[in-house]
């Protein structure tokens, strides 16, 4: 569905990771989004496509063109991934939720760093034409939200021991367990 | 060269994971360390922190501290979502 510049899927059986990172790119033009759905399989001129997972469903989007700016080489890969069904609490994983959910419950600092890191990654993705560091990053901040939505206190306390660790040096060797150590834990 | 370690929190935490996770862990922070953390940007204009979080893993994020000093890495937090 594109509106006001932005595209967004809905697969009932996809997570939407990757995909609804991408589709959320702003317009380059007033009423055009940068991105354009092509479809599967865009020689074929189709307008949809379906999941790749085994949820029957069919969305628009599975391929994408950048406008004017994504190798189609890139394109290629650029399809829905099939994921285990969402599960109902969790934001969704695209830039809004994902800031939504941080509002609601970090900082105000941590929404600077996600708002700044985001911006950085749409920069870089439209330069360079290469979406992984900006679906790198919108993973990287869905996962935080997950965590300050479950545990703030939690993560409120994990910022406050970084910030002690950056002041004052990590902890201890009696606090740490070396590489060697943790891989014998696991049997390699 | 550094090295990686983990803080004992940390542990804690892989303790209740998965083993293939355990072991995804263990092989990215193995790819951390094989270039200069310290030195790591993922973009030119991208300001050198001594803290990092980055996603490894199909559903995984990890945090580490680079303290130049002692040539250490040291993962402070991971976070498994799958």
């Amino acid at each position: 569905v594109a509106d006001h510049g932005r595209i967004s899927i809905s697969c009932p059986g996809a997570r939407r990771r990757a995909l609804s990172a991408a589709l959320s790119l702003p317009g380059s033009a007033e009423g055009q989004p940068d991105l354009v759905v092509t479809g599967e399989a865009r020689d074929s001129g189709k307008s949809h496509a379906r999941c790749p997972g085994d949820c029957s469903s069919t969305f628009a989007g599975a391929a994408l063109a950048l406008r004017s700016s994504v190798d189609p080489a890139t394109l290629k890969y650029m399809t829905a991934q099939h994921h285990e069904p969402p599960v109902p609490d969790h934001p969704a994983e695209t830039p809004a939720a994902i800031r939504a959910a941080l509002a609601a419950n970090a900082s105000s600092e941590v929404l600077r760093q996600y708002d700044a890191e985001l911006d950085a990654a749409f920069a870089e993705a439209r330069e360079t034409g290469d979406l992984t560091v900006l679906i790198t990053a919108v993973r990287r901040w869905w996962i935080e939200a997950l965590e300050w939505r479950r545990d703030p206190a939690g993560q409120r306390a994990f910022l406050a021991r970084m910030e002690r660790y950056l002041a004052e040096g990590p902890p201890g060797p009696a606090h740490r367990i070396t590489r060697e150590e943790f891989r014998a834990q696991l049997g390699v | 060269l550094f090295r990686w370690e983990l803080e004992d929190l940390a542990r804690d935490q892989l303790a209740g994971m998965p083993a293939d996770v355990q072991l995804a862990l263990s092989d990215f922070m193995d790819a951390v360390v094989i270039v200069d953390p310290a030195e790591y940007q993922r973009r030119p204009d991208e300001p050198q922190r001594p803290l990092r979080t980055l996603p490894f893993g199909k559903a995984g994020l990890v945090t580490f501290l680079v303290y130049e000093p002692d040539d250490l890495v040291l993962v402070t937090r991971v976070i498994w979502t799958g």
